[in-house]
Order: C-alpha cells, then structure tokens, then sequence
C-alpha cells in the first residue's frame, strides 16, 4: 500500500510544480514514473496524458466563464494540435524508448528555462491577416477598466506552431503549454493573458487525441494512471491557487533547477550503452 | 474591430454551458478514480501485484473494456478507475461536440467544418490505437 500513497503524493507534488512554473504535471510524472520507479516510457506517458486533461478540464472553466478564452481561435488551432498529437502518439510507437527518453530530457530542459522568462502583454497595434478576418477571430476580454478589444494576425505561422506543439504533447504526453501560448502569444500577437486562457482550453482536447491512442492501444495501466490523475488533479488546482495569492519567484527557481537536474539525468540514461 | 460577443451567437452559450460540460466530466472522473482507489486500499493484494510488474518494465495486461466496465458491478476497484479514466478522456470530445452542435445551430459552416475535422481526427485516433 506504501506504493499507492507515494505515488498519490508525488503525483500531488508533480501537480502542485507544475502549477506553479506553468508547464501543467505531466512534465514532471514521466521522469518521476521512468527513473524513480522504473515505469516503462509508453505507460508513463500515457499516465501522463490522462492527467493533463484532467488539469486542463479544471482550470479552463473558470477561463471560459470569465472571458478569457477565444473559442473561435481554439478551434481553428484545434484542427492542427490534433493532427499533431496523433502524429506524435503513432511515433512514440514508433521510436526506441531510449530516442524518447532523449527528446522528454531536452523538452523539458528547454522547457524549465523558458518558464523563467520574462512575459509582456501585446499593444493593440495588430492587424487581423485575411485568415483572421474569414474566421471572424478578434475578441476581447475583460480588463480592469473595461473591455480591451484585440486582433489576431499570422494564422497560417500558428497553425504550424500548433502543428508542432500536439506532435510534441503526443510525443512526450505533456500539455507543450509553454509552446502554445509562445505561438499565439509571440506568433499570433494574441494578448498573454488570451493566449493562457485559449492554450489550456486546447490542452484538454490535444491530451484527450493522444490518450485515446494510448488507451485502446493498451498502453495505459490503470494502477498507474488512476493515482497519477487523481494526485496531479489536485495538486494542480491547489498550486493554482497558490499562484495567485503568493509571491512563488523563489519556488519556481527551485523548481526549475529540479527539472534541468532531472532532465540531464534522463538525457545521460539515454545515452547510456 | 470586430466583437466577439456581439456578432458571434453561439459565444454567450459556450460560455455558459462548457465550464458546465467541463466541471462535471472531471467530478465523475475524479469520483469514480477515487472510489476505485479507496477499495484498493480495501483489498490492496491486486494492486501490489500489478505494480510490482509495472515497475520491472513490464507492459499492462491485456484487458477487455467490456468485462472492466461490468465489473464495478462486483466492486472492482480496477473497474472503476478505468471508468474513471473514459469518462476524464471523454470530457474534451463531449466539449467539441457542444461547440460543433452550438455552430451549428448558430448557422456557422465555417466553424461546423472545423469542429467536424477535430471529431473526425479524434476518430483516427481511436482507429490508430487499435493498429497499433
């Protein structure tokens, strides 16, 4: 029973950092699961994907009720993360664990570092592109002094960018968050606080395409995932919490030196003979 | 500029009704994970079994979803986390589904198109696993 009670709470611990860096729990839970307890990749990532859907469930309601998502922007970039993540799932099946284990490492370095990075809201000087204009894709949100109207522009860049982040999120089984709002936020020139609140709206959905794969392929044990899902969930939704009352600079840098650490090592177990 | 609310019917309703979908896919999820876990604790012999294979690299036994699904009948506790994980994985496609049927009603074909390509690629993905 020991195992069941460390794996509910280092799946809490998983939820409650990702939360707080903003990279969701799946990026800690495969390394966890792989070099910790010795899990195979394939069922540690699919552990991995059911959690991110139940972490992107919980935090995007609250988004879409407050009017921070743009439903119509998340469905036209759906299209592309989907594809992406059933390109990524069928590679996994693919590829030697160890060529997995290689790229989660570097992922998740790159990922850890870019998370320290320094975010700025977008000016409303955007001009919609033909795209933006056929798919009706402006909005806005609420802001403090009322409603702040914005554009969106460079849809066919984004497409490509979500291309490349459900592959990543099939691939790895993370969310690749910090991807897709780098590609509305930077690509798109979608307000920050827009591209957060759209990006885990899709996050669900890419997760769910990649966890449908691993589900019916078998891949998914139930003695792994089940915990997994239930601690991540939430130790998400408090670490959320924590994220808005606390100054959490200091437990981020921690955070993040924890995942560059655990990101050489799965690098070095990779490469090892 | 354009305006989301205003010249978009089917927003007002997507932001009403998805948190709703959303919230009560993952109160299930979560209750029947739980559930499933509470009785493991109960009768903990299949769990250590299963876990001491898992974690000597071994892959998950086959199962069929059919037998696993009945058998939270019998209080399984593996029964009831797989329900779990279904209904958690099913929660976002019962969300596209929403959207698709709200564009729908709102006459939106662009949008009808695009939220139909996302349901068909979700099939792919369950004809994927399946091959393998």
């Amino acid at each position: 029973m020991l195992s069941l009670v460390t794996l509910l709470a280092i799946s809490f611990v998983a939820g409650y950092g990702g939360a707080l860096l903003g990279l969701g729990g799946g990026i800690l839970i495969v390394p966890v699961l792989t070099l910790g307890f010795g899990v195979p990749i394939r069922v540690a990532i699919g552990a991995s994907l059911v959690s991110v859907v139940a972490t992107s469930a919980g935090a995007s309601a609250a988004f879409v009720r407050e009017g921070f998502t743009n439903i119509r922007v998340a469905i036209t970039l759906e299209v592309a993360t989907v594809l992406g993540s059933l390109i990524g799932s069928l590679i996994t099946g693919l590829i030697s664990p160890r060529a997995v284990q290689l790229i989660f490492g570097v992922v998740l370095a790159a990922s850890a570092l870019a998370s320290l990075r320094i975010r700025h809201e977008e000016g409303s000087d955007v001009t919609p592109d033909a795209w933006s204009k056929r798919l009706q894709l402006g909005g806005w949100y609420p802001g403090k002094e009322g409603r702040i109207d914005y554009e969106v522009t460079r849809v066919p860049l984004g497409m490509g960018l979500m291309l490349v982040a459900g592959a990543t999120s099939g691939l790895l089984g993370i969310g690749a968050g910090a991807l897709k709002v780098a590609a509305m936020d930077l690509g798109m020139r979608l307000p920050l606080k827009v591209s957060s609140a759209t990006s885990n709206f899709m996050i669900g959905v890419t997760a769910a395409a990649g966890a449908l794969v691993y589900l019916v392929r078998g891949d998914v044990s139930a003695i792994v995932a089940g915990p997994v899902a239930f601690g991540v969930a939430i130790g998400a939704t408090l670490g959320g919490r924590a994220l808005v009352k606390a100054d959490t600079r200091r437990i981020r840098k921690i955070f993040v030196v924890v995942l560059v650490v655990i990101s050489l090592e799965m690098v070095r177990r990779s490469l090892l003979p | 500029m354009s305006v989301f609310n205003e010249s978009h019917p089917e927003d007002p309703v997507l932001r009403r009704v998805t948190p709703l979908v959303l919230r009560g896919g993952l109160i299930v999820a979560m209750s029947c994970i739980g559930l499933g876990l509470f009785l493991w604790v109960l009768q903990p012999g299949e769990f250590a079994i299963q876990w001491r294979a898992i974690t000597t690299g071994a892959h998950p036994e086959a199962f069929s979803w059919r037998q696993e699904l009945w058998s939270v009948t019998r209080l399984r506790p593996r029964g009831f986390v797989l329900l779990g994980l279904a209904v958690l994985t099913a929660t976002p496609l019962s969300r596209v589904l929403l959207c698709a049927a709200t564009f729908a009603r709102a006459r939106d074909r662009l949008f009808v198109l695009l939220t139909g390509a996302v349901i068909a690629l979700l099939a792919v993905a369950i004809l994927f696993g399946k091959i393998g």
